[in-house]
């Protein structure tokens, strides 16, 4: 039935909640549609003036039973609404368990960052391009376990956004300078769509991301890799690598989250670095010297910068470092000072991840 | 030989005179409803524009040919300028100005100057809301919501300022309206004997009134926030972002009744005149519209269910909105009835009046599903409440003006509009919004959020049929546009009162006399008491 499949598809239980106060409001709506649009047919058919019939209609002016009538039943037909709403939103505001889970995530012009209470990272970018966005473009922003409750915690470093996951019903504002809350249990594993419902600029369309629900079992190990390990090698990779990394047998898996060297051996930090800059700075920096909102990387590392206030400084480590976290120290002549900090978004060794991948850009 | 020459005297119309000063500087309430009527209709075609060329951007999912920012800018202007100098003066400002004071017996308003005040402000307002673009056209969507709002500059300030200004006008011109219908009544013109478009504006006036100074002093925030660099809104300096949104709805939800009780009152006209039928409840309806008024001011807080309102305010909103529903369900049940046993004639006014309730019906259940605490969480910010509101600001409040107009254009010009071409527009207009916008509800259903300059591939299908609605739309607009121009320079003359109607326009000669009545007239019957010949 096509018509059961116009709400998304249900990944969280909440969701059966929200449906049925759909469907109730839906059906009482569609009584009273067939009901008026089916009188107004009626009436303008049968009713109808003839040619020449200069005669009005019949003197009635009104009829007090009736009135009453139908100001009462909508009364008591929108308290049922009204009921079945305040059900739904109820369960949302007041979760039955306490949230064994609790995220952090912060939004801002134009991407999410999230945090585990034990420091794992997880950031998403914006899609700069004149292409469409495809499933691909959705970056995962937290991996919660499905069949659990899990609490976000948000927030907005710069304008309002809104974290919204369409299959889950579940939505709320992330606000400078407050936190709020929301809480979904995912049904079932899988991958959910985020987007960003409260317009917050020129790129609103474009920070997509998702949230991975995992099996119990593959959510035990997300959460007992060391954050410090997580976020210097699986923050920085594609989705494969994690599922590929967390479906490893049980050998495999205590081998790797032993051996921090065999996986630095899989990947350098340069193509570390690589992956991580093409979901955040390749937007603004292009890598191959074309030109971009921000300087391009391509011969960057090691030669000298003008800057608008005519100094000259080498780009070197310490100088990109510094314009990662405080963007608006020293600005490159000719472009305006636009880049948001990522102050507290990256670790460390993410910072030098990139910083090693720039000086491949020769 | 002086009487003859009074009679000669009386007998001229209010459209006589010639001369650009005649206008300028007109104290005559029906020119000022005339000059409010092609301003407004002048916005409405540059508004109308900026849709058509993001909707035809968004027939694709991927870039066609406008930034992200230039989408942005034109959404926020279709908005702003839509609203504010279109909506919300189209029916009060210019068919009531010319209406209100013919109808009740009174040759003009309460205060004639001021009520040219108003228009000049209003024209100052929309003039200086063209003069932002000049700093750099606001992508701030017409909500400005702080804080992407707050550090813009210059020209959210001027934005401020020109809103600031309209609003002005508003207030003046709601005051003068309420003095009007308690004063200038003609003898016998009891409240149970007024036009229920009169009611209508009376309630409309009321929240002009009493909302729109708030309007006035959020914006002046605002305003001084961008120039100054106060941060009453911006958390960074101690502000509250979220409490410019109830601010800003404090006026903006109760503007939606500005926006649509007018309307509800051209409807109880056309309706009942068209049907040649008593309105079927007069008493309901006038309530209705008090009731409405008075609800909708508490009702703010349902635009901020996923703000970040306590929990108790989120349940104390979402019941009072149902209370909106209540007064909003039974105007509808009335209208229906007044066509039980009518003779009823398909005029232009007559389709737009059906038309208006068949979509109203559809905007307003929808709303039941925004007002519900559960369904909006999912809802809110989506393609849904694009397509309810739209419902009502379009398919409700357009729609009536539209019947309004072809319903007075022989009073006001007399001369009459071509039937077969204004309901062709008519038909491309009601086919054109439902294409264009039905297809919203679902988009929102499945998830899609507003205001977006690109969307996954997904949703292309019902973009690409919302955007050909569009040009419908478009299309439809212009030949009703052409028909009414067409009336106004080569119509046939129209008879006085062409539909038989009983409210006291219809008892003057058309185009009316400057002084509308040449003798103030004693008021026995009803405006819907239709008798037999």
């Amino acid at each position: 039935m096509w018509i059961i499949a116009l709400l998304p598809t249900r990944g969280s239980d909440y969701a059966v909640k929200v449906d049925t106060a759909f469907w109730i409001t839906f059906f009482l709506s569609l009584i009273f549609f067939v009901i008026i649009n089916f009188a107004l047919l009626v009436f303008i058919i049968k009713y109808r003036r003839k040619k020449g019939d200069e005669e009005p209609g019949a003197p009635i002016s009104h009829n007090t039973t009736l009135e009453i009538l139908w100001t009462l039943i909508p009364t008591i037909l929108l308290f049922v609404i009204f009921w079945f709403g305040y059900k739904a939103y109820a369960e949302i505001k007041w979760p039955k368990e306490k949230p064994k889970y609790e995220i952090r995530i912060t939004a801002r012009q134009w991407g999410w960052a999230a945090e585990y209470s034990d420091g794992k990272k997880l950031i998403t970018g914006t899609i700069k391009d004149d292409r469409f966005i495809t499933p691909k473009d959705f970056q995962p922003i937290i991996f919660v376990p499905a069949g659990e409750p899990v609490q976000l915690i948000l927030t907005s470093q710069d304008v309002i956004h809104s974290f919204y996951i369409p299959k889950f019903r579940v939505k709320y504002d992330a606000v400078p300078g407050r936190y709020t809350k929301i809480w979904f249990q995912a049904e079932k594993p899988g991958e959910y769509e985020v987007f960003c419902t409260e317009y917050c600029g020129a790129w609103h369309s474009r920070m997509p991301a998702k949230v991975v629900a995992l099996p119990p079992k593959q959510f035990e190990r997300f959460m007992m890799i060391p954050a410090e390990k997580f976020n210097n090698t699986l923050a920085s990779m594609p989705l494969d690598s994690i599922y590929a990394v967390l479906n490893l047998s049980d050998k495999e898996f205590e081998e790797w989250s032993g051996a921090q060297e065999k996986l630095l051996l899989a990947m350098s930090p340069a193509d570390r670095g690589k992956v991580l800059s093409q979901r955040l700075c390749q937007s603004c920096h292009s890598f191959d010297g074309s030109p971009g909102i921000g300087p391009t990387w391509k011969g960057l590392f090691g030669h000298t910068v003008e800057l608008a206030d005519g100094r000259k400084v080498v780009a070197d480590e310490n100088y990109i470092r510094e314009s990662i976290l405080q963007p608006q120290a020293k600005i490159v002549k000719g472009f305006q000072p636009v880049m948001p900090s990522f102050q507290g978004q990256l670790t460390e060794e993410q910072i030098s991840d990139i910083i090693e991948f720039i000086k491949t850009l020769k | 030989m002086e009487a003859k020459l009074q009679e000669i005297e009386s007998k001229r119309t209010y459209l006589d005179e010639k001369g650009i000063k005649s206008w300028l500087f007109t104290l005559d309430h029906k020119r000022i409803g005339l000059m409010y009527l092609f301003t407004s209709l002048f916005f409405f075609l540059v508004g109308g524009l900026f849709a058509i060329i993001f909707r035809t951007e968004l027939a694709f999912p991927g870039k066609q040919f406008l930034s992200p920012e230039a989408h942005n800018i034109l959404f926020t202007l279709h908005g702003a300028m839509l609203i504010f100098l279109v909506i919300i003066p189209l029916i009060p400002s210019a068919l009531g100005n010319f209406l209100l004071p013919i109808m009740i017996g009174a040759r003009d308003v309460a205060f004639p100057r001021i009520n040219l005040l108003s228009y000049w402000l209003f024209f100052t307002g929309a003039l200086l809301l063209l003069f932002s673009l000049l700093f750099g056209p606001i992508d701030t969507g017409w909500t400005f919501y702080t804080p992407y709002s707050a550090n813009k500059g210059l020209n959210v300030f001027i934005v401020s300022l020109a809103i600031f200004i309209l609003g002005m006008s508003s207030i003046l011109t709601g005051m003068n309206f309420i003095v009007t219908v308690h004063k200038l009544r003609a003898p016998g013109m009891t409240w149970g004997k007024l036009p229920l478009f009169v009611w209508a504006l009376y309630a409309t006036s009321l929240v002009q009134l009493l909302a729109t100074p708030v309007l006035g002093i959020t914006l002046l925030l605002l305003g001084m926030e961008n120039l100054l660099g106060i941060g009453f809104f911006n958390p960074a300096k101690g502000g509250d972002p979220v409490l410019f949104q109830h601010l800003f709805w404090f006026y903006s939800h109760p503007a939606v009744y500005i926006m649509i009780l007018p309307a509800f009152g051209v409807i109880s006209e056309l309706v009942s005149v068209h049907s040649r039928k008593p309105i079927f409840g007069y008493w309901f309806i006038a309530a209705s519209s008090l009731a409405i008024a008075f609800i909708g001011f508490l009702v703010w807080g349902h635009h901020m269910f996923v703000a970040g309102m306590s929990p108790i305010a989120d349940i104390i909103f979402s019941f009072l909105t149902y209370f909106v529903a209540i007064p909003t369900a039974v105007k509808i049940f009335n209208w229906t009835a007044t066509l039980y046993k009518g003779k009823i004639s398909f005029t232009t006014p007559m389709l737009y009046a059906l038309g208006f309730i068949s979509l109203f019906l559809i905007g307003g259940l929808t709303g039941l599903f925004l007002a519900n605490l559960g369904t909006d969480i999912h809802l809110h910010d989506t393609y849904f409440v694009v397509g309810h509101f739209h419902y009502v600001m379009v398919g409700a409040a357009v729609f009536a003006f539209f019947g309004g107009l072809f319903h007075w254009t022989p009073k006001m010009f007399g001369r009459m509009y071509n039937e077969r071409w204004a309901k062709i527009g008519w038909f491309f207009n009601f086919l054109g919004f439902n294409l264009a916008f039905f297809p919203h509800f679902i988009l929102g259903i499945q998830g899609m959020p507003r205001r977006y300059w690109d969307y996954p591939a997904e949703f292309q299908s019902l973009h690409f049929v919302s955007t050909i609605g569009a040009y419908f739309i478009a299309l439809g607009v212009l030949i009703s546009f052409a028909v009414f121009i067409h009336a106004i320079f080569k119509g046939e003359k129209a008879e006085d009162n062409p539909w038989g109607g009983k409210s006291l326009e219809w008892t003057i000669p058309s185009p009316p006399p400057t002084e509308n009545f040449e003798k103030i007239p004693v008021v026995k019957e009803g405006p819907y008491d239709f008798v037999k010949h």
